[in-house]
């Protein structure tokens, strides 16, 4: 496997605040990978490093041995809050917006997931729910093809049954060398998808081992993730 | 990678939808104005030309209105992830941005001289309004406006006024980075109140330098509409007026200059510091 991201030495501050100290991170293309840590342990702010929207870190983030910002941003797809679009936008006139502003957006694919997530054309952003929302961003999301796709918290507003409908299929929208890094706390719901298990913790990474491992250890990941809140009383 | 024509066209037709909403909204006023000042006799003079110039009232108030709402746009947009994440180069989305917003206000000056001149139909097709219109402009009602006015100093008062404007959507730019960047550097419990402090200082200044500029634009106008020249005084004599013109001409190169500064910091604050909000 080509080892599509490498992190070095990444130290990020913000208001006089260590948020991530010397991270290190490699990952190899064609993963599932989780991300998993705390509320506030900063899973955002390294997804938000990685895709080149968070500023001034120390360190080197290169995806494919390219450390550039356009490039990151042009191949990798990450999910978005849509805020910065009006509420009385259309989900027909978000994918013309993706459409003209990624060049990796695939439309045919789009309208697949659209009908999948059971998202209409005509439906506006102010009057979908936060679950139909969260479904809209994974759409617009896996119809780029990107070599790595970052999932921030996909499924927290989602219903227990299309969670799981969502997270069975996401095989089937990615392509074999990309990979992707999902941060999320239903860690139960996604094991069965998983290659890798990154943990977040006291700023840095506490661990990466492949799933596989973890389950010949006798864990489940959910264990074994609990496992590192012992001492703390996980979430 | 995205080319500046992509998201240069996708902030326009964004900014468009604002510029619809207050032509729409200047229609509605400028008739209900219009009606009311009809209706008291607010206006003196020929009662035909009432709608036009509540309409020519209004106008400012609107551009105005542009100007704050398209401001504040542009700061959303340096702060949306959405519009962040596009791949494309922080100064080619800053120009893609500024531009956008002067394509935008152009647009809404169209507007606004459509619905002038829709308003004021029943009395621009009359003589009696051009000669009123003459009489109150002094040389131009003698006919000495097209024979004095130069074509170049119509351009210089354009362009002057799109370089003024965009000098205002850059020094606001320049404050609110500037505030960002100082209060991200100190602990969040005092952030609020640094950005607020840096915010009022800086804009004290801005305010200093465009009193100055205010009073250079409405001097140069006013020699354009009684002169018919783009000077700031109304000297005839030779010498003054060339030594007025190159003046005009030093004060939009300074403008410009100035706007250049404040784009270039501008582009590395955005660049190095400045954030989209989660």
């Amino acid at each position: 496997m080509n080892k599509l991201l490498e992190v070095k030495g990444l130290t990020y501050k913000k208001n006089l605040r260590t948020i991530l100290k010397d991270v290190n991170l490699d990952v190899e293309s064609g993963k599932i990978i989780a991300l998993l840590g705390e509320n506030g342990a900063g899973k955002t702010t390294l997804m938000r490093i990685i895709v080149a929207i968070a500023k001034h870190y120390q360190g080197k983030v290169l995806l494919n041995g390219d450390g550039s910002e356009v490039y990151r941003k042009a191949n990798i797809a990450m999910t978005d809050n849509l805020k910065g679009l009006s509420d009385s936008t259309k989900v027909g006139e978000i994918e013309e917006f993706y459409q003209k502003l990624f060049v990796d957006f695939d439309s045919s694919k789009f309208e697949q997931l659209r009908s999948f997530m059971k998202l209409s054309n005509d439906m506006k952003l102010g009057q979908l729910s936060r679950g139909m929302r969260e479904k809209l961003e994974i759409a617009l999301t896996l119809s780029r093809e990107a070599k790595l796709y970052l999932l921030d918290e996909p499924f927290s507003g989602i219903d227990p049954m299309s969670r799981k409908r969502i997270i069975n299929s996401i095989l089937l929208w990615k392509s074999a060398d990309s990979t992707i890094i999902i941060s999320d706390h239903f860690v139960n719901e996604i094991t069965t998808i998983l290659d890798e298990v990154v943990t977040v913790k006291d700023k840095k990474i506490a661990s990466h081992l492949s799933a596989d491992d973890i389950r010949a250890k006798g864990h489940s990941i959910e264990e074994y993730y609990e496992s590192l809140y012992a001492d703390e009383g996980a979430e | 990678m995205v080319t500046f024509s992509s998201i240069f066209k996708e902030l326009t037709q964004n900014k468009a939808r604002l510029v619809r909403r207050l032509a729409f909204l200047q229609v509605i006023t400028g008739i209900l104005f219009g009606f009311w000042a009809l209706f008291y006799s607010v206006f003196e003079g020929e009662s035909k030309a009432y709608m036009m110039v509540a309409f020519i009232s209004i106008t400012p108030f609107f551009d105005l209105a542009y100007l704050v709402l398209s401001s504040r746009k542009n700061e959303e947009i340096y702060a949306s992830q959405t519009w962040r994440l596009v791949p494309i180069k922080e100064s080619t989305l800053l120009f893609a941005n500024l531009f956008s917003a002067i394509v935008d206000g152009l647009y809404l000056v169209v507007l606004q001289i459509g619905m002038i001149a829709i308003a004021g139909l029943p009395v621009i097709t009359t003589n009696e309004f051009w000669k009123t219109t003459f009489k109150n402009f002094g040389s131009i009602g003698e006919g000495k406006l097209w024979q004095e006015a130069h074509l170049t100093d119509l351009a210089c008062s354009v362009i002057l006024l799109i370089l003024i404007a965009i000098f205002i959507y850059v020094a606001i730019s320049s404050v609110n980075f500037t505030g960002k960047v100082v209060s991200d550097f100190l602990p969040e419990k005092i952030s609020k109140m640094v950005y607020f402090l840096v915010v009022v200082a800086l804009t004290c200044v801005g305010l200093i330098v465009l009193i100055n500029v205010y009073w250079f634009v409405l001097n140069s106008l006013t020699g354009f509409l009684q002169n018919g020249m783009f000077l700031t005084t109304l000297s005839r004599d030779a010498l003054e007026v060339k030594s007025n013109l190159s003046s005009n001409y030093l004060t939009m190169l300074a403008i410009f200059i100035v706007d250049l500064i404040l784009i270039a910091i501008n582009i590395v604050l955005l660049n190095k510091y400045h954030e989209a909000k989660i």
